[in-house]
């Protein structure tokens, strides 16, 4: 009687350690299938990168080759890739010095229409941006910005602003407005409080914003 | 303005790019955030090659992940109608770019997989924030996995969903590059959504009164929308100043 009353939980149990191995299992197994799906593709064009055009949909076999690379760098792209990055670099730089001021601004002093201000830099992000392409175009046109970094910049940082001042004020809520009073009190100018107190603190903060925004930099054009 | 052509594009923008798009990005988000964060995966440490791995698609510029997957989805070359035939489930290579019946999957597809990694790392950052004695206490007292969703994770998560739900429409129903890359409104004009219509009647057609007056549409659903974000984060992000 005695060993009966034990054996059945040890069983239960035995039976539920081997349901939970088989779940974990299956979960490992789904992870590898999503992670396959997710970096794929971007695997693919990075070994693509290495192949002879002749060997480029071959199953097995494929011919290692740096020949695409050293044509790329011949035909001045790595002039492109300054252009790009020098590019990113200022509008990123210009549109964080921007976002971080008006971030600041917004979450912090209290002004007439301030509501209406920020809900119209909020709508902002909603805009369908495709619609400002042809007065864009037009206005450039007269000012004698097409085909100028000038213009792209004015663009690109134009569309890139809301977001980012949504996201920095999300991160100024976090930082201790008592911070700012002391500050204050001490004589600090109200420049001097963002660019040396808060700035300094909403720094992981400011990163991540600015990576955001030069990423969807590289899908921008 | 009234032609059953705008009709179609209507339909196409809103339901399929933008209602379908956007409800598959949050479910597969979802899912995905539960599974990065889940106890199988905590117990063998992946959660950073996992966190890693999943940045990979955003990194990728739309541009190159969709000339990658138009490789992929190839009838000739790419690798899905590859494993497809190889596996024997269909017979016939799929037209997946070139059939009324998947252009649609095949896109929306596409799209989840460039912009996934933003909406479930938001989930991610939610659930961490959420403290696993809530999740410890409700199972002590007998609760079952789909009432501990049901209660504790589902209204946790509610505030993320909604702001990423809100922010993906805008991104979506506004977004040229997807739609005008993959098939370029085509075939025909299978595909053609408000977006690329402002783009082809103005440029291509020399139209511009028309392609304005569907901007001005889009504009116009956008800003219903914007009303809504404005509320839920005036709420949220402003609430001490206003």
């Amino acid at each position: 009687m005695a060993v009966i009353t034990a054996a059945v939980p040890v069983a239960a149990a035995g039976r539920r350690r081997w349901r939970n191995l088989l779940g974990e299992c299956a979960l490992l197994f789904l992870a590898f299938v999503v992670m396959l799906v997710l970096v794929y593709p971007t695997a693919w064009i990075f070994i693509a990168s290495f192949r002879t055009p002749e060997t480029m949909f071959a199953v097995g076999g494929w011919v290692f080759t740096l020949t695409n690379y050293t044509h790329l760098l011949g035909s001045g792209f790595a002039r492109a890739i300054f252009n790009s990055l020098s590019l990113c670099a200022a509008s990123v730089g210009l549109s964080t010095v921007i976002a971080v001021s008006a971030a600041y601004v917004f979450s912090r002093l209290r002004f007439r229409g301030k509501r209406s201000l920020f809900a119209a830099v909020m709508l902002g992000q909603t805009f369908p941006w495709i619609i400002l392409v042809t007065p864009l175009f037009i206005l450039f046109a007269r000012l004698g910005l097409l085909n100028d970094y000038l213009g792209m910049i004015f663009v690109y940082v134009s569309v890139s602003i809301p977001f980012s001042i949504y996201l920095l004020v999300g991160y100024l809520e976090a930082v201790p407005r008592s911070l700012d009073e002391a500050a204050i009190l001490d004589g600090c100018s109200l420049f001097q409080v963002l660019w040396r107190i808060v700035f300094p603190i909403m720094l992981p903060g400011v990163v991540a914003t600015a990576t955001y925004a030069f990423l969807s930099w590289s899908g921008a054009t | 303005m009234t032609s059953p052509d705008f009709g179609r594009v209507l339909w196409n923008t809103v339901i399929w790019l933008t209602a379908v798009g956007v409800t598959v990005r949050l479910i597969a988000g979802l899912g995905l955030a539960f599974l990065l964060t889940s106890r199988t995966i905590r117990k063998y440490r992946l959660e950073t090659i996992g966190r890693v791995l999943l940045l990979v698609p955003w990194a990728t510029p739309p541009i190159v992940a969709i000339l990658i997957w138009r490789w992929m989805l190839d009838t000739r070359v790419g690798i899905i109608n590859g494993l497809l035939t190889g596996l024997g489930i269909v017979d016939q290579p799929i037209p997946f770019l070139a059939s009324a019946a998947w252009i649609w999957p095949a896109l929306i597809t596409i799209i989840t997989w460039n912009t996934l990694p933003l909406v479930t790392l938001t989930f991610v950052a939610s659930l961490q924030s959420l403290p696993s004695e809530l999740v410890e206490a409700a199972e002590i007292d007998g609760a079952t996995r789909l009432q501990v969703m049901r209660y504790i994770y589902i209204p946790h998560l509610k505030p993320a969903i909604i702001v990423m739900g809100l922010m993906s429409t805008f991104w979506t129903f506004n977004n040229f590059v997807y739609v005008w890359l993959t098939t370029g409104a085509g075939p025909g004009l299978y595909t053609n959504v408000m977006a690329t219509e402002v783009y082809i009647k103005a440029f291509i057609d020399g139209r511009l009164g028309y392609s304005s007056a569907v901007g001005v549409v889009m504009a116009a659903i956008m800003a219903a929308f914007g009303l809504i974000y404005l509320r839920v984060i005036a709420q949220r992000e402003l609430r001490e100043s206003f």
